[in-house]
């Protein structure tokens, strides 16, 4: 608590790291997800290849996947955001694809017996129905995210990894404490509010409640 | 009666399928005229229907609508010139019910007093107040209402032609028989062309300007309901309707073919009265329920316009009817 209060600016900064770390973690791995999963929803044969790849990607250790990324683009945010980026991608991809294909059927049939155009039918139809379904996939991508993005300072790419790691390094039990207190309410507040946002879509999207499987595990 | 849609030997086989959904259809309905596309579950009907808007392309054959073949026209545009209407109904559950109607006038660029005015007469017209209905959300609607909105929605954009595949499919019978009225009141207002699939064959007597009784892919009979009743083309036909059925067949006279002028005969019941319009079917109950004393027909403000007795309806039913009668159908249709 002491160190806390002595070095709360550092800490503050190291939080700023953090966030700014994971927030451009996960703009770029939206950028990269939202398109690639409408791609899946509408030619199903990539499907099975894409998912699959991207679930390899998703089990090499992450450790392991920022040693291998040194060599290519060095140490520093590069590196991080590029490991970091590819973790989301599963979560994200697949459930923009799981929400476009859990529009009804009928809903799509309906718009395009009318007229509706294809851009039309995504920005108007399919996009706020498959929201909260992405938006779950959203939660899970930046929680995750934040805890990975602890190991990122291992390779000078910043955030509260470096209190754990120096802490770890100088026996210093209050450097990890804080650390670790922060990462955590960071988690904790991104899953709340993501969550608040999806209870929102859900409503919008037609008032039903979330089914089992897209509440969040309390 | 000019044409509005003409099918030309339309054929339509689904990849991997040996068997042609469609199977070499022609068929023309009239500008105006109501008909009914009739046939078992896998008969191909809803695949014809979707020929039309293009929902499913044709293997071999020609669409035209009013003149033009469909494929000279891009898809959506298309659509936007043909109402649309299926059983699931298929309101956009994030959107108010305005929204929903306002689907197409909001495409074709409307300006938002216009799309408003529109909304509001269209509720109205399909017998939902704008003033309680505008702001719902489908989820606050019943079943019935919920297609009533489908109603307003498919004619949004004031099409000619009327798609409607199994609409009142999912509807206890009470509110599938309040929609079958409004959709004859809206039809014959506005003059619509509507194509009706079901496979209910008592909704398609009902309704129908002209069936089309469809089996496996094929038309097998395409005629208006007495006809088709008196003199049906195949046994699938007569068996579908049931044709040997007597009672099928009063199902489809207007009680105005049999009536008496009024005033005649005595010892008319004194409560049991039918409605102008009504089917001889209906007469039959009335007359059972007032013990075969005659029963007065009565319009609308209770005067009465005729009588009906069991020696009238029974000589209706006796083996042979001048057929031009039955094509005829003179009159409002039965209820």
């Amino acid at each position: 608590m002491s160190y806390l209060v002595r070095y709360w600016d550092r800490v503050l900064g190291l939080v700023g790291e953090h966030l700014l770390l994971t927030l451009a973690t996960l703009a770029i791995a939206l950028a990269l997800a939202l398109p690639t999963g409408l791609l899946l929803a509408r030619v199903r044969p990539l499907r099975g290849p894409v998912l699959g790849l991207l679930g390899v990607v998703y089990t090499v250790p992450s450790l392991a996947l920022f040693a291998l990324l040194i060599p290519v683009t060095g140490l520093g945010s590069a590196s991080a955001l590029i490991a970091l980026v590819a973790y989301c991608q599963l979560v994200l991809v697949r459930n923009v694809v799981v929400g476009l294909d859990g529009v009804d059927p009928s809903v799509i049939e309906a718009a395009r017996g009318m007229g509706m155009g294809a851009w039309r039918r995504l920005a108007d139809v399919e996009a706020p129905l498959a929201l909260p379904v992405v938006l779950a996939g959203v939660r899970v991508a930046l929680v995750s995210t934040i805890g990975i993005a602890t190991l990122a300072a291992w390779i000078n790419a910043g955030g509260l990894g470096v209190l754990l790691f120096e802490g770890l390094y100088q026996d210093h039990t209050a450097k990890i404490l804080v650390g670790t207190s922060a990462v955590s309410a960071l988690a904790i507040g991104a899953n709340v509010l993501i969550g608040r946002l999806e209870r929102l879509a859900w409503a919008w999207a037609g008032g039903r409640t979330p089914p089992r499987s897209e509440q969040q595990p309390q | 009666m000019p044409t509005a849609i003409r099918l030309d030997d339309v054929v339509k086989t689904f990849p991997g399928q040996a068997r042609p959904a469609v199977d070499g259809v022609s068929l023309d309905v009239e500008a105006g005229e109501l008909l009914v596309l009739l046939g078992t579950s896998g008969s191909g009907k809803t695949t014809l229907l979707k020929t039309i808007n293009r929902l499913v392309e044709p293997t071999s054959g020609r669409v035209e609508v009013e003149g033009v073949d469909v494929r000279s026209r891009p898809p959506a545009e298309l659509r936007r010139g043909i109402g649309y209407v299926i059983q699931q109904v298929g309101l956009f559950p994030h959107q108010t019910v305005a929204r929903n109607v306002a689907t197409v006038p909001r495409i074709l660029g409307w300006d938002r007093r216009r799309i408003r005015d529109r909304v509001d007469f269209l509720l109205d017209l399909v017998g939902l107040p704008p003033d309680e209905f505008r702001e719902r959300r489908p989820r606050e609607l019943s079943g019935g209402q919920a297609q009533r909105v489908g109603i307003a929605r498919a004619l949004a954009g004031d099409p000619p032609i009327l798609l409607m595949d199994e609409p009142f499919g999912a509807l206890d019978a009470l509110t599938r028989g309040a929609l079958a009225d409004a959709l004859l009141g809206i039809q014959r207002q506005f003059g619509k062309t509507v194509l009706f699939v079901t496979h209910d064959v008592d909704l398609a007597l009902r309704i129908a300007d002209r069936i089309a009784v469809m089996r496996a892919g094929r038309l097998e009979q395409v005629d208006t309901p007495a006809a088709l009743l008196a003199s049906p083309a195949t046994a699938f036909v007569g068996s579908l309707l049931d044709a040997d059925d007597i009672l099928q067949h009063l199902a489809v006279v207007p009680v105005e073919e049999v009536m008496a002028p009024p005033g005649r005969a005595a010892g008319v019941h004194l409560h049991e009265t039918l409605p102008e319009g009504a089917s001889l079917k209906r007469a039959v109950s009335a007359l059972l329920r007032s013990g075969g004393a005659p029963v007065a027909v009565v319009d609308a403000a209770g005067r009465p316009r005729g009588i009906v007795t069991w020696d009238r309806v029974q000589r209706r039913t006796q083996p042979r009817q001048p057929a031009a009668g039955d094509r005829a159908r003179p009159g409002p249709r039965g209820g």
